[in-house]
């Protein structure tokens, strides 16, 4: 057996940077992002911040799941939720937690939209309950509800005439 | 400008009743007379019903036959007071808003 010597080419070798002078290239380049994004990050959310509007505080908690969500629903929850419970809504309200100021939240907000949103469906039964409501439990330092006693019956008297 | 009376009268002026109300799980009608009775119709699931002055907050039970027409007597309140009947609790209850209205004497 023979053996015989074979020459392999090697690659020229590239241009490749010393390791160190890499390594505080990337740390240069991850510093300089960091310290831009950060700034960019800052102006956009204080930009935000400033033009939202206000946010609701937190309801306290009242150790009472159901007053809770009540009180969620009265002045948290879409419009359009509250319009789908404000029936169990109102009648929780008034036959359970009566003295409750958060709860009137919602009737203002039922009431609220039922006069300046024409276009909305609502039920003759739901006005009629809010009208009674208001004339006969609203508090005498919560004034605006009763103002809006007449357009109510107004809405009332709309939904009763026959289509 | 139509009356309470005349409100009650149309109201009954086809069939000898009032106009139905409800939806899943109850039925009813949404007028009443002060002191009279409505037939409630609820759910297999049922057994009562109750009856609220929704200004007032004062509730009372009433017993019902599950998934049958059952009699239940109306408050004798004044006309114009609105009523709920509902099954249920919380905020998933079923509720029929029915008003109270006053025969002429």
């Amino acid at each position: 057996m023979r053996i015989a010597p074979v020459y392999v080419i090697a690659p020229l070798a590239g241009k490749t940077l010393p390791t160190r002078r890499a390594f505080l290239l990337a740390s240069g380049t991850f510093l300089a992002g960091t310290v831009v994004g950060g700034a960019c990050g800052y102006s956009l959310g204080a930009a935000r911040a400033g033009a939202a509007p206000q946010q609701e505080p937190e309801l306290p908690s009242s150790n009472d799941v159901e007053l809770d969500e009540l009180r969620r629903l009265a002045v948290k929850a879409p419009i359009d939720e509250l319009f789908e419970k404000a029936l169990p809504f109102l009648h929780i309200r008034v036959s359970t937690y009566k003295n409750d100021e958060i709860l009137w939240r919602g009737v203002d907000r039922l009431s609220k939209e039922i006069i300046e949103n024409p276009g909305r469906r609502v039920d003759l039964g739901l006005v009629l309950v809010l009208i009674g409501q208001i004339e006969g439990t609203a508090r005498p330092e919560n004034p605006s509800l009763r103002d809006r006693v007449p357009a109510l019956r107004l809405r009332r008297d709309e939904l009763r005439r026959p289509r | 400008m139509t009356s309470a009376t005349d409100r009650l009268r149309e109201a009954r002026a086809i069939d000898g009743s009032a106009p139905q109300g409800g939806g899943e799980g109850i039925r009813t009608v949404t007028v009443a007379s002060p002191g009279g009775s409505v037939m409630v119709n609820v759910g297999p699931n049922e057994s009562s019903v109750t009856i609220a002055n929704a200004t007032t907050g004062a509730s009372v039970t009433i017993p019902v036959a599950p998934g049958k027409d059952t009699q239940i007597p109306i408050p004798n309140v004044p006309g114009g007071t609105v009523l709920t009947i509902s099954i249920g609790v919380g905020t998933t209850a079923r509720i029929i808003v029915v008003q109270v209205i006053a025969p002429s004497p």
